[in-house]
């Protein structure tokens, strides 16, 4: 009886566990090749198990119960819901919140179609042993082959029938022992089953067991995958502005496996570390140079124009993407820009442009021009000079569209765009250092910084040796600084002229300050000229 | 040959093969099963969602079914939807959500993707703020959590 019993907790549990190590094995999106061949034979097994039970039809649970049964039933219930419990904590816990969510539904209806199915199991075996009435469809077919307990533990994982003849004498030598107890016990159990039962009812499937708010979040609600792909329909810098919505939405784009793939083909990158702690941080460090669509990285060395640029969308509601040059050009083969047109030109100007304007003017290198038409024109200046080159003006316009991507391209290569963003990267990550700072003075108390006391204790000290001429020149600066203060906007010449003056009367070297710092250290040379000038 | 397909809440549903069979799950059942007049059961699909999943399949029927491939080249995605497509998908957030379930557990690109680059649409160029009003989502970070992650995950906008 022991045994038996222990046997049902163990195959329950088997089947909770399961449950948790797969949580989403029948709502998970089959992308994968490898993932359609399972798929295919649980589809077939659950479409036989199904079919197999709409013909038998089982006795009513209730009328055919025995106390055995029950006992039986209530143990394996409280070591499965111990087991339960127990692979809950066995979960990792840096899964995100949606799958753990949707895992700890799928482990309370798997816990309560398991005790549903324990609860009619032993009626059904009871009354078919009694009866001895042959099974049908699929039933039988278990039966035949595949009597032996593997087979038996493998159908409970898969949740079809339990039906066994190795369980079923030892179930019903329980039957005549503690009838009282096992009453109330089984009420209770009742009970808890229902409970378990309604609230897996209540829980649609694949829908996380919370809120209504997480009924409409996409992130929540969705399988990972799902999530994943309507990711890769967005820009990246709109999956990294997204990632601030919620908790949830910040796990989902983390996770976007898009930001390790371009790490990963970009050495440059690098890996993170202490500065940037996830591949999202790393990408989003470099995002001037990360192309929207194709997450290629291009910083322009070898040609100014090849950096990602912005470019309107047609296709997508003129939305803007950040193109590299490979994109804009495939863009721009579905969508031809115009020519531009040339204004204020002398008419044989307007078709033809010379060699060196044709350079001048769209960015181009001799190269460019390979292959395309030209007239000679005797030179105009040095009569025995190489002679003039004249190009149809479209044509180059047209090669120059090839060549930088887009005018868009010709208009950042001649604003040297790639070099105001590489300037612009540097200043980024000075910013995003960490900046250990002087413990901050409690303006509530009066307390001052360590540097503005010492400023002050000089100040005290050799009040005597600071000339005149430097009080009035601190005075002037205060009312500027005062008034700078007041329109809260400091200007960094008069932080730098600020530096300078409490610099000599500092006795710690000066490090380049942070912004928060700057400011911190006017507050101090205010203080200090008010307190000088009094 | 018709085939039967059974809902969630028991609705049966008769449709052509090759209508169910733009269903890469459903197909899958047809071919290890053999013929068979018995229902298909879709335990996860309800009759609405699943009405509309058929209304779909057999608008698509004679669409050349998409390959799925890993390495699928994302300059050659678009996110612009047919125009009937856009007319299906003019359902209450709910309905696109159970849609889209259905779709990626019967295992049915076009619908997915359709769904998917819906949901995309919603999302795009809409603010943090704008998400969660649509969404109905709580912020459940403390103002310096949002403020870390901001500066941590800032794209730059300057460019």
């Amino acid at each position: 009886m022991a045994t038996s019993t222990r046997r049902s907790s163990r195959l329950v549990a088997k089947a909770v566990a399961t449950a948790v190590v797969e949580p989403k094995a029948t709502s998970s999106s089959k992308i994968t090749a490898s993932k359609a061949t399972t798929k295919t034979s649980t589809a077939s097994k659950q479409t036989k198990s199904t079919r197999s039970t709409a013909t038998t039809t089982p006795a009513p649970a209730t009328q055919t119960k025995t106390r055995a049964s029950q006992k039986t039933k209530q143990s394996a219930a409280v070591k499965t819901t111990a087991n339960a419990s127990q692979a809950k904590k066995q979960q990792p816990s840096k899964l995100p919140s949606n799958v753990r969510a949707k895992a700890k539904v799928k482990v309370k209806r798997d816990v309560a179609e398991t005790l549903s199915e324990k609860l009619k199991a032993p009626a059904s075996k009871t009354s078919s042993s009694k009866k001895k009435t042959p099974k049908t469809g699929a039933a039988t077919k278990t039966s035949a082959p595949a009597q032996s307990r593997k087979r038996t533990a493998i159908e409970v994982e898969g949740g079809g029938e339990t039906d066994s003849p190795d369980i079923k004498p030892k179930r019903s030598r329980k039957t005549s022992r503690k009838d009282k107890d096992v009453k109330t016990e089984n009420e209770e159990l009742e009970s808890t089953t229902s409970a378990l039962c309604n609230d897996a009812s209540n829980t649609a499937v694949d829908q996380p067991q919370q809120g209504s708010t997480t009924r409409t979040d996409p992130c929540v609600v969705f399988p990972t995958e799902v999530w994943h792909q309507i990711l890769s329909f967005l820009p990246l810098s709109q999956v990294a502005k997204i990632s601030v919505v919620s908790k949830a939405w910040l796990d989902g784009s983390r996770t976007y496996p898009v930001w390790h793939i371009v790490c990963q083909s970009h050495k440059a990158l690098g890996e993170p570390k202490r500065k940037y702690r996830s591949h999202m941080a790393l990408v989003c460090s470099k995002s001037y140079w990360i192309c929207d669509l194709c997450h290629s990285y291009t910083t322009g060395k070898g040609n100014a124009s090849e950096i990602p640029l912005p470019v309107e969308n047609v296709d997508d509601n003129n939305f803007v993407w950040l193109l590299c040059h490979g994109c804009r050009i495939e863009y721009y083969i579905r969508h031809p820009e115009p020519l531009r047109e040339v204004q204020d030109l002398y008419e044989w100007q307007k078709n033809k442009i010379t060699k060196t304007d044709a350079c001048c003017t769209y960015y181009l290198a001799d190269e460019d021009l390979y292959g395309l038409n030209y007239q000679e024109r005797r030179n105009p200046h040095y009569r025995s000079g190489y002679p003039m080159r004249l190009y149809n003006r479209y044509t180059v316009q047209k090669r120059a569209l090839k060549v930088h991507g887009g005018w868009v391209g010709v208009d950042a290569f001649g604003a040297s765009i790639a070099r105001k963003r590489s300037a612009a990267c540097k200043v980024r990550g000075l910013g995003s250092r960490v900046w250990t700072c002087k413990r901050k003075p409690n303006s509530d108390s009066g307390e001052l910084s360590g540097a503005a006391t010492t400023v002050v204790k000089l100040a005290g000290n050799n009040s005597q040796q600071i000339q005149p001429q430097a009080k009035m020149q601190g005075q002037h600066q205060l009312t500027q600084i005062k008034a700078e203060q007041a329109a809260t906007q400091v200007s960094n010449d008069i932080v730098t002229l600020a530096q300078t003056e409490v610099a000599p009367l500092e006795t710690q070297p000066t490090v380049a300050p942070a912004p928060a710092q700057r400011r911190h250290e006017v507050e101090e040379y205010t203080y200090y000229h008010e307190y000088y000038s009094l | 040959m018709p085939v039967v397909l059974t809902s969630s809440d028991s609705e049966t549903f008769t449709v052509d093969k090759e209508v169910a069979e733009r269903s890469i799950l459903i197909k899958n059942m047809i071919e290890d099963v053999g013929e068979s007049d018995s229902p298909i059961p879709l335990p996860n699909v309800s009759s609405a969602v699943l009405k509309k999943v058929i209304e779909f399949c057999d608008h698509h029927r004679n669409d050349p079914i998409q390959v799925q491939d890993e390495t699928d080249d994302p300059r050659k995605r678009s996110n612009d939807i047919e125009e009937w497509d856009m007319k299906f998908m003019q359902v209450d957030q709910e309905m696109l959500f159970e849609i889209i379930l259905a779709a990626n557990y019967l295992d049915i690109k076009t619908l997915l993707d359709v769904g998917c680059t819906t949901v995309a649409n919603l999302i795009k160029g809409k603010t943090p703020e704008e998400i969660r009003k649509l969404f109905n989502i709580v912020n459940d970070f403390t103002p310096e959590e949002e403020a870390q992650i901001k500066k941590e995950n800032e794209w730059a906008e300057d460019r």
